[in-house]
């Protein structure tokens, strides 16, 4: 017999064995080895505003498959496909598994793994050396939606670290949402509502004589577990649906509207043309004008351009926006001919260069119409009607504080971040940050201008991120903490847009490899930072704790959520947003100063921006018009830059990822190329075919994607979905197609609205351009 | 014919501590001593592509200057290839590489699972990993190796012949299904330092020579 092996044995290993199996008694194995099956109703807290119950089967310990869970109640919350594929997110062979520590240059992604005592102790040491070198501020907090639309395990604003550096002395912080902040800002300064119930329940669109889905492709990124089922509703019941985008988006088809393209970062114009229709026609709703709206002669003035010159006609918005007046007359006389009609803004239109000035628009044009406060019309879409006021802990932490989120130290705007960082104080920022304590936020894919984010990064003393995955900007971090997911641990969630109804989420799972969930991290790190009572309650007392504190308890109690899973709470009738204001206004008086809807925001024009605020967000405000206007600037087409970069990007969210989350997972991967849509027009002349690659570029830098030719684009505009994460070649090149590599930062609002549809580009066939 | 011979328990002692030594190099990454420890080691096998590849390995141990910068360099490696952060990891569990789902945890971690729980083993719970691990694997190797050499001297034949056979089936059912991809993964995942490359190779010839083994030795015993 053929033997390999020597015939005498020298020793090969002359260490300490260490054994990762062991022998275990019959008993003992019996009991690890039985392969009960259970099912538990859970949901993911991922950064989207739905919350789908899901029905998780797990075996052995491990989660085999994900359903949705269906209690044949109306609407049908079904779950899509990022939920049902979760465990593949869950099960990622490239999951962050152990704490890990920076080998070589910062960015580089070369770790390796480091002890959770070892990670811990230097995170500690850094936050108390730079804490009593630079002052705390210097540390910020760059914590945003990995986790959210729940009570305990939420990554930004409330969270555990939010709490933990509001006990170490403060830090800098955002001031601004990301998608939302025109829609905030908007119905905060006309309706003098920040809470987020400005507009009618979806259940009331069948009252609507007409629907105008405005930059809102409902098909595509639903924007709620339910919401798509009163879409269809509608449609069925034969209600018009307008729809305007630049793009002939899937929702088109499926709501078998009418599709109006516009250009993008334009939308404001068109509405203000709108109220001239309405206006010059006498078409507008005066008595509701007289009783429930400040400032109609102010904003007359200006549409008809008394003030400035300009009248504010159908001929002055075709030039600006692609629709031709026309249209823009024959839209404004059927929306003001149909009432009630519904104005369904989206967010995208208000993701642009001033984007609050188009939510002003917006709710300015329907409060013409007098279709706010009634049955079948709208209010405005801020629509985050339970994240808000679900979470007691900002509530608390706001109570003694100046800043917007509560607490301690200085806000930032989000869309400026970079800057904040590289230019510090003398720059006119708030703080001279030193430290970035990442949480949930790949940064570096969601804002603006990624180069700049990775200057930010570099020019800090440390990083420390808490992360599921290596993502962009996990890579720049001196220490990663891996954090667990939305399966292993047990919450409370709820949808952030519509929806009435709570999920609890029953942990699946034990915490995968050695990973933890941030407020197991946040609780030791701040034991280091000698908080030894931080937090001492369990998960479990914690979230009775916080559920008992949340609005949440007016429709649900703990135990009854935590026993069903779901529960919804129905209301007989549709609610129906200012509904109290206009019926009885005398009573019930709109909480903005003139006590109205105010077009003219008298809140805006008394702020006194002398007075000590601790915000460094609001300061900036001074610059707003008290009226909602146009405001032009450098990246449209009709600005000088278009001479050289005559496209307009677009970057809409894919139904593939919530963002930045679920790219990495080639399940979902596999189902779709990363393109960018073009006109035919616009590819020919640049000698583009179908499905070449092409390359996106401008002064900030240029990304690679394929090209999807197709006539569902209006000429002139390229859209490319966001969330794919940066991937630099040597050049720079991000062949990643990160569209954020492309937008200006610098076009963040005044009102610290980001601009991610505010974006000139040019694009050339790959294989042309000259290396 | 009778296998309780002197020399299958000298070569399953050698064989145990060849799986142990594979396995501890998944287990954790390279220290100090354990290269001493590797510098030192008395790896023989009579095979030509393995003397030669062995003998690189050591050429290796032997010239590389091991201090702290290299010790981080080897553990950077480490979390590149089988941590899974690097562009082209190799990540070690067999249900990566050969479930339906190409994800962590599936049927064939069950199944590897149910087959430790036959010979009467576990996982220990402060280890982090699930059983399907590359390291779990080739320690359960040296677990059977070890259980054999005690079997022998016991002289019950019958439960010998039963090991090895699970032996065998556990290479041909699992790791020879998967760890030759695994391997080349490394190789070809390994850009900076070239010692996971070498064990590579290493392993992978092993691990068919090893099958080739007990299959002889099972076929002669039939």
């Amino acid at each position: 017999m053929m033997n390999i092996f020597p015939q005498t044995t020298p020793t090969l290993f002359t260490g300490e064995k260490q054994w990762w199996l062991s022998e275990e008694p019959a008993e003992n194995l019996r009991r690890k080895s039985s392969s009960v099956e259970k099912s538990v109703i859970t949901t993911c807290t991922i950064d989207c505003g739905g919350r789908c119950p899901l029905l998780v089967t797990v075996k052995d310990g491990a989660i085999t498959k994900i359903s949705s869970f269906n209690d044949g109640e109306v609407p049908p919350l079904n779950a899509c496909i990022r939920g049902i594929y979760h465990h593949y997110k869950v099960y990622a062979p490239d999951r962050l598994k152990y704490p890990l520590i920076r080998v070589g240059e910062r960015g580089e992604g070369r770790f390796r793994r480091i002890s959770w005592d070892k990670a811990l102790d230097i995170v500690a040491r850094e936050m108390k050396r730079i804490k009593e070198t630079y002052g705390p501020e210097a540390i910020f907090e760059c914590a945003y939606n990995g986790g959210n639309g729940c009570i305990l395990h939420l990554t930004d604003w409330g969270g555990a670290l939010y709490r933990l550096l509001n006990l170490f002395g403060g830090c800098t912080r955002f001031g601004t949402f990301t998608s939302e902040e025109g829609a905030k800002w908007a119905s905060t300064f006309t309706y003098g509502i920040s809470d987020g119930r400005d507009s009618n329940s979806w259940a009331d669109l069948v009252n609507s004589k007409l629907i105008i889905l405005w930059g809102r492709n409902v098909a595509e990124a639903r924007h709620g577990s339910g919401s798509l089922y009163w879409f269809k509703l509608a449609r069925d019941m034969g209600i018009k649906i307008i729809y305007i985008d630049p793009c002939c988006t899937d929702t088109v088809n499926l709501l078998k509207a009418e599709w109006i393209p516009i250009r993008p970062s334009t939308d404001t114009a068109m509405l203000i043309a709108m109220a001239y229709v309405l206006i010059t026609k006498k078409m507008y709703d005066e008595k509701f004008v007289n009783r429930y709206v400040f400032g109609f002669d102010q904003y007359c003035d200006y549409v008809l351009g008394t003030t400035d010159g300009t009248p504010k006609t159908p001929q002055w918005a075709e030039e600006i926006t692609g629709v031709s007046a026309k249209t823009i007359v024959r839209l404004s006389e059927e929306y003001a001919r149909n009432k009630p009609a519904a104005l369904i803004q989206g967010w995208s239109p208000g993701r642009t260069a001033s984007g609050e000035q188009y939510h002003r628009a917006a709710i300015a044009l329907q409060a013409m119409s007098g279709n706010i406060g009634i049955s079948g019309g709208s209010g405005s879409c801020d629509g985050l009607e339970l994240i808000g006021v679900a979470n007691p802990i900002v509530k608390k932490w706001k109570a003694n504080s100046l800043l917007r989120f509560g607490g301690i130290g200085v806000e930032i705007k989000n869309g400026t971040w970079a800057e904040a960082v590289l230019r510090g104080k003398e720059g006119g920022y708030p703080s001279n940050i030193k430290m970035i304590y990442v949480v949930g936020h790949d940064i570096l894919t969601q804002r603006q201008n990624t180069k700049k984010g990775i200057d930010a990064f570099k020019k800090v003393e440390f990083v420390v991120c808490h992360e599921q995955f290596l993502t962009p900007t996990a890579r720049y971090a001196d220490i990663i903490l891996p954090a667990n997911t939305n399966f292993e641990r047990n919450d409370i969630a709820f949808p952030w847009v519509k929806g009435d109804y709570a999920i609890f989420v029953h942990k699946a799972i034990d915490s995968l490899w050695d990973s933890k969930s941030d407020l197991e991290i946040v609780n030791v790190l701040a034991k280091k930072l000698g908080f030894s009572d931080f937090e001492t309650k369990s998960e479990e007392e914690l979230l009775k704790e916080f559920f008992e504190e949340s609005i949440l308890k007016e429709h649900v109690t703990y135990r009854e959520l935590k026993r069903r899973g779901l529960i919804r709470w129905k209301s007989s009738k549709p609610r129906i947003a200012f509904e109290k204001q206009i019926a009885d206004p005398n009573s019930y008086p709109f909480p903005t100063p003139s006590g109205k809807i105010e077009i003219f925001s008298q809140r805006l024009k008394q702020m006194d921006f002398n007075s000590g605020h601790y915000s460094g967000v609001t300061p900036d405000y001074r610059y707003i018009p008290f009226i909602p206007k146009f405001m032009s600037c450098e990246e449209l087409p009709n600005a000088p830059r278009a001479k050289k970069y005559s496209l307009q990007l677009i970057t809409p969210h894919s139904r593939y990822r919530a963002h930045s989350q679920f790219y990495n997972i080639p399940k979902l991967k596999q189902l779709y190329e990363h393109t960018a849509w073009i006109h035919p027009n616009d590819a020919k002349n640049r000698g583009i075919r179908q499905g070449d690659n092409i390359r996106i570029y401008n002064d900030q830098g240029a990304i690679i994607v394929q090209a999807e030719v197709t006539e569902r684009i209006m000429p002139g505009v390229v859209r490319c979905y966001e969330g794919t994460w940066h991937d630099p070649d040597e050049q720079g090149i991000d062949r990643g197609g990160c569209v954020n590599v492309l937008v200006n930062d610098l076009l963040t609002s005044y009102a610290g609205v980001s601009n991610f549809n505010t974006c000139l580009v040019e694009i050339a066939k790959e294989d042309s351009v000259q290396q | 014919m009778n296998i309780l011979t002197e020399d299958l328990k000298k070569i399953c002692d050698y064989r145990e501590q060849l799986y142990i030594l594979f396995s501890k190099i998944f287990k954790e990454e390279v220290d100090r001593d354990f290269w001493e420890n590797l510098r030192n080691a008395n790896i023989e096998m009579d095979d030509f592509e393995l003397i030669k590849n062995i003998k690189e390995l050591i050429n290796y141990v032997e010239n590389a200057k091991i201090d702290k910068k290299m010790i981080e360099e080897l553990a950077a490696d480490y979390a590149s290839l089988f941590l899974g952060i690097g562009n082209h990891p190799a990540h070690p569990y067999e249900s990566v590489y050969l479930s339906r789902e190409k994800i962590a945890m599936r049927e064939p971690w069950c199944e590897v699972m149910n087959i430790y729980c036959q010979e009467g083993l576990a996982k220990k719970d402060s280890v982090k990993e699930p059983e399907d691990h590359i390291a779990y694997e080739l320690e359960f190797m040296a677990h059977i190796c070890q259980k054999v050499v005690e079997q022998v001297e016991r002289s019950d034949n019958k439960e010998v012949t039963r090991l090895l056979k699970t032996q065998k089936d556990f290479l041909e059912n699992h790791l020879l299904l998967w760890l030759p991809t695994f391997c080349d993964d490394v190789v070809n995942g390994s850009r900076k330092l070239e010692f996971y490359k070498l064990i590579a190779v290493i392993l992978e010839r092993f691990i068919f020579l090893d099958s080739q083994y007990l299959k002889r030795l099972m076929d002669d015993a039939m």
